[in-house]
This record gives C-alpha cells, structure tokens and sequence, in this order.
C-alpha cells in the first residue's frame, strides 16, 4: 500500500512541561500516529535530551568560519570527515524518500550516547516489510513570544508495509561538507522512545522536533 | 544544552580581580532564525533582507571577531532584487561575536541587537539602498528601530527599520524636501520652497500638525534639541544655523555654520553635528556660541561614488554608527565608522576553543576580552553574542550583578556551552 505523505511546517509556540529547566537550549520531541481519516490514535511529548558531539562541533565549526582546513568531525558512516563552514551547512531539508539527512526513525533502542554517530538500526523508505515512507522536511519559520523562541522541524512516516512498523529512535542528521566540497551526513541529535510507538499499517507518525529557547 | 557565562576582572598584569558565573539562558529568536537559515537552507527571512540572500549562509552562526581595531571604514556589498541594493558588513570586530553593554533591560526573545554596546569605533555596517533614481536628503532616526529618509524622487518620507527595509512611506507636504528630524513623538520637516516651510508630521501618516516659515531662504537640515525641546535649523544661503522656538519658529538664536555648503543636521547627546557636503566633513558644533570642537572627515571619492558618498546630504548617528544620506541619482546610504579616537573599550578578538568531551559530557566555551582604556569605570550589565554575515543579536544575559571595569583593567567574558548525554 501507497500511502502520501506530506510533512505541514507548523510554526507555533509550545510549552509542554517538558520543556521546563535551565537549559540555554531544549529540544523536544513530539510524536502523532492518526490513521488513514486523520484521527489521532497516539500522541507523546517528550523532552529531548540527546544533543550529541557532533552538534557541538557542527557549532564550532560555524561559529568559527572554519573555512578550507576543515575540522574532523565522524559521519553517519563512522568515517571522521575534514568538514568546513560553507553555504552547504547544517541543511535538513531533505526532500521525501532521501533517508540520508533530516529526520530519520529506527528501531535500536539502546540508550542515547554523546559518541552515537548514527541510528543504530534506521527503518528504510519504503513499502516493504519494516519500512516507512519517509515525507519531505518542513521546517517551520522560527515562533516566538515575549519568553520563548522555537524552531520547529517536522517530519511524516507513513506506514504502506501491510504490517505495524514500531519506532524506537528518532534523531536529527544535518549535512555539511567536507574541504573537497562533498557533501556529508552528521547525526545532531539521537532520542529513544520508551517502549516504541507503533505505526499499524496505513496510519502515519508524525515526528516533531522542536528547538526552544525561554528567556 | 546548557549555557554559562563567566565574567572575569583582571588586573593590566593579567591577575585576577574577581570572577562571576550566571546560567546563560537567554538564547533569542535570532539564534532560532540562523538554524532556520541553515536547516532550510533559505536566506533570512527577517526584517531587512531578502530571503533569497544566499550569501549569507556560510556565514549564519559566524562570530570569529577580530581584535577592535580591525575596523574597514566603508564597505558596500550589493545584492540586487526587489530593486535593493543591501550591504553586510565586513566582519570587524565589533559586528560579531560577545558584546557588552551598559544597557539592563531584560532580555526578550524578539531582540534582535544588545542595545548601548560598547566598542571602539561602535562601527557596524555600512548600507546601500536604491531603487528607480532616488534622491535623498533628510535622514533621522529613533535611535531604536527605525529611521525616515527623505526623498525627493518621488517626494516621500519613508520609514524604514534601522538600515534595513522600509515600511511606510508617505507623500512630503511639498515638493522640494529637504531636512528632517524626529521629537520623539512628531518628525520634523522642512521644505525647501521659495519660502521654505517647516512642519511637524504626524509619523504615521505624515499629516501635518503644525507649520511655519523657516527664516531663510535655502533650506537644509534640521535636528530636534532633547535637552532643550527646540529645532535646530541650517540654510545653505544665509550659512546660518538657527535655533528655533518649535511653537512658532521664532529665532532664539543663531551662529555662522562651520563650512560654506551646509546640509544635514544631527543632535546628539548635547552637541550639534553638520555635514557639510563641499568640505566632506561632519563638524561636531558647541551648541552655545557655534565653535566647532571637532570635524570628522568623510572619505573622499575614490571611484565615482562606488565606496563613499558622492554628495553627502544627510547625517543621522543611531548611537552606533553615522549614516550619511547621498542625493546623487544613485540613492545611497552610507555607514560610516567612528575613528578610533572615540575609543573607550578595546575589544580584543573572540576565541572560539575546540570542544571538549568527557563522557557522556562535552562543552565549547567563546571568550573575548574588553580592555577599558576610558580613563574611568566602565560598569556592564549585559552581556551578549551577535552572530552571523548579517549579525543577529543570538543571546544576551542581563548580569545578575553589575561588573564594573575600572580604568586599564581588563574583562574576560567566557559563554560555556554543554551538553550531557
């Protein structure tokens, strides 16, 4: 089974108590399962506390112009690339059926560690047993109000396997490209779902992270 | 991801005179906008530039600032659509990077510069506009967030964010205008007719409230006195600066301008500044009696008005950075940075360090240092980081405490960033 999906950008504040700490930055992660009607049939919020390495070099790297020379940063292929800074980075808008950048699921469910580089078992795009259809990124618009200020990126998996697909990670991988200008895949960001959330067959998750920041 | 500031005092021997550390909370949209740039890979799709602007991207979360001193006098970058004609700044030291300020208002998401920051040369960027054959004239500005420029291709004042887009304009009362100033409540304007006329405009509409003749027959610039609550006004064929009763235009006084072409006029902070557009120069004018005490020089024209004002007009300080109207066909506006004799804090280059792990923990920390040469106290109360090719105000921190930096001693301000797994 076929089924179309097309990730909505949604740009809009929310505070789910999760969110709440001390943190300069939050990521939350919110998932969505409705069937073929649209009818939610599952809907979790958890906080996000899984910025890995590669998030903090990725910043360094841009916060530094590094440009040319590059800086070694391990890929989603456990290859250690030269990256540098250019009009190539940090880009998560992959388009639908491109599992190599933005947000991708998997079914591993070891716990999040600063050194993971890649899913540990990504679910591949597809209609085939165990796959999901992978939608394009949408990357809503930054929202904000007098406290909070929000980045949301969304994406659909739609499940056409026959079969109930279960998801227990979720992560965020952004491209940048190394000093010979080809273009490489860095996972940001790697959460576990607690007992998975199951898509049955013809019914799409919907994964949300939201990056906030509360003055 | 956590954030730390750590504010350290040190002696010009390099000992420490004490140390503070806060959280860093305060993380604005503009850190936000930047990821949003990158991760969609689109350009900034804020006030003021267009979201097409590629150019920007390689640089969205830069803030490698070098020491203060590396200030590029004029600089111009065009991209053209939508008929603008933009600039970004070359990076110097004072764009990009941790800024400090003496400034204490909290922190809102939507702030998008540290207000009073503090550097040598306060510079920022320079700016060009253009579209059809505009000639401008009059410039003026809030000191917060917008400015009004005249123009008198097609006669209208327009509004615009603080070198950046417009968003009103609206028809002058007549057809040769000239100077304009903002009361904080009303612009200010004259026109340059036979007999040239002076308004008060409702800034919304432009309507006018109020007028009356201007004493001489050449009108040029105006500047609304806030110690005094009067209008300042000079004419190009009297050479006369006039001090003006705003309730009639009565003349309370007046004095010979410094040049022989005077043109635009700014108040600031208990002085008066004329441009004068023969002599190329700004003179910084004493208010009673007229004696100029100090003349800053526009940079001459080089390649035909490619990288400095062909015909200076206008004058507007925004406490940053001086913008020179040009009345050529052309358009422009031009920043101009303040020479480094206005220097009373040195800031000293960013340092971006390598991150650092130890599982499951990793941390980056920025620095920079800020030397006070003022001959005083400097006290801080805010600390922020601008970042990007068109620097966005990414964070700030009100201090929890004032950090006062005495005469010659040095602040080392430090942000932590980390994570834990």
């Amino acid at each position: 089974m076929d089924v179309k999906v097309k990730a909505e950008p949604k740009a809009e504040i929310v505070k789910p108590k999760e969110v709440e700490g001390t943190a300069v930055l939050n990521a939350v992660l919110e998932l969505t399962v409705k069937d073929k009607d649209g009818k939610v049939t599952e809907h979790r919020v958890q906080k996000s506390e899984s910025f890995l390495r590669q998030w903090l070099e990725l910043l360094y790297i841009q916060a530094s112009g590094m440009r040319w020379y590059g800086y070694p940063v391990r890929d989603t292929s456990n290859t250690v690339r030269q990256v540098q800074a250019d009009e190539e980075s940090m880009r998560a808008d992959a388009l639908a059926t491109d599992t190599t950048y933005g947000i991708p699921v998997g079914t591993g469910d070891t716990a999040p560690d600063i050194d993971d580089y890649a899913l540990e078992a990504q679910i591949a795009h597809g209609i085939g047993a165990g796959q999901l259809q992978y939608s394009d990124m949408a990357i809503a618009h930054p929202a904000f109000d007098a406290t909070a200020s929000q980045l949301t990126v969304t994406r659909d998996f739609a499940n056409g396997s026959g079969g109930t697909v279960t998801v227990y990670e979720i992560g965020l991988i952004l491209t940048m490209q190394e000093i010979d200008d080809t273009t490489r895949y860095f996972l940001v960001i790697r959460d576990v779902i607690a007992g998975g959330i199951a898509i049955p067959t013809g019914q799409t998750l919907t994964v949300n992270y939201r990056i906030q920041a509360t003055v | 991801m956590k954030g730390n500031l750590t504010l350290e005092v040190l002696r010009p021997d390099g000992r420490l005179v004490r140390r503070t550390q806060q959280p860093s909370r305060s993380i604005t949209v503009g850190f936000m906008k930047i990821l949003y740039s990158s991760f969609a890979h689109t350009g900034w799709a804020r006030q003021g530039y267009q979201a097409a602007n590629l150019e920007a991207l390689e640089h969205n979360l830069f803030m490698a600032a070098p020491h203060g001193r590396a200030i590029i006098p004029w600089r111009r970058e065009s991209y053209y659509g939508d008929g603008w004609d933009f600039a970004y700044p070359e990076f110097i030291g004072e764009c990009f990077g941790i800024q400090i300020s003496t400034d204490d208002t909290a922190v809102t998401p939507s702030d998008a510069r540290l207000p009073l920051w503090i550097g040598q040369g306060r510079a920022r960027w320079a700016y060009g506009r253009r579209y059809g054959s505009n000639r401008l004239y009059g410039i003026c500005t809030d000191r917060y967030q917008y400015m009004w420029i005249v123009d008198d291709e097609p006669n209208k004042i327009c509004k615009h964010y603080l070198c950046k887009e417009a968003v009103l304009d609206f028809a002058t009362p007549g057809t040769y205008p000239r100077g304009l100033t903002y009361d904080g409540t009303y612009l200010w304007h004259v026109d340059d007719a036979t007999t040239p006329v002076i308004y008060r405009l409702d800034p919304n509409d432009g309507s006018s409230t109020l007028n009356f003749n201007a004493p001489g027959t050449e009108a040029t610039g105006l500047a609304w006195d806030f110690d005094n609550s009067v209008l300042w006004h000079c004419d190009k064929a009297t050479d006369l600066i006039y001090k003006l009763d705003p309730a009639d235009g009565t003349v309370l006084d007046s004095f010979a301008a410094p040049g022989g072409d005077p043109c635009g006029l700014e108040w600031f902070e208990g002085y008066l500044y004329n441009l004068d557009k023969t002599d190329r120069k700004i003179y910084k004018i004493n208010p009673v009696g007229g004696a100029v005490v100090k003349t800053i020089p526009l940079p001459p024209v080089v390649d035909s008005g490619a990288t400095s004002p062909q015909s200076p007009w206008g004058v507007m300080f925004d406490g940053l950075v001086w913008v020179i109207s040009d009345n050529t066909s052309a358009g422009f506006l031009w920043g101009l940075y303040l020479p480094e004799d206005e220097t009373e804090v040195v800031l000293g280059g960013m340092e971006i360090f390598v991150p650092t792990f130890s599982h499951p923990n990793g941390s980056m920390v920025l620095r920079r240092c800020f030397s006070n040469n003022s001959g005083g106290n400097v006290t801080i109360k805010k600390v922020g980081i601008h970042a990007g090719a068109i620097p966005e105000l990414a964070a700030a921190d009100v201090l929890g405490t004032p950090v006062t930096i005495a005469d010659t001693q040095v602040l080392r301000a430090s942000y932590t960033l980390g994570i834990t797994v």
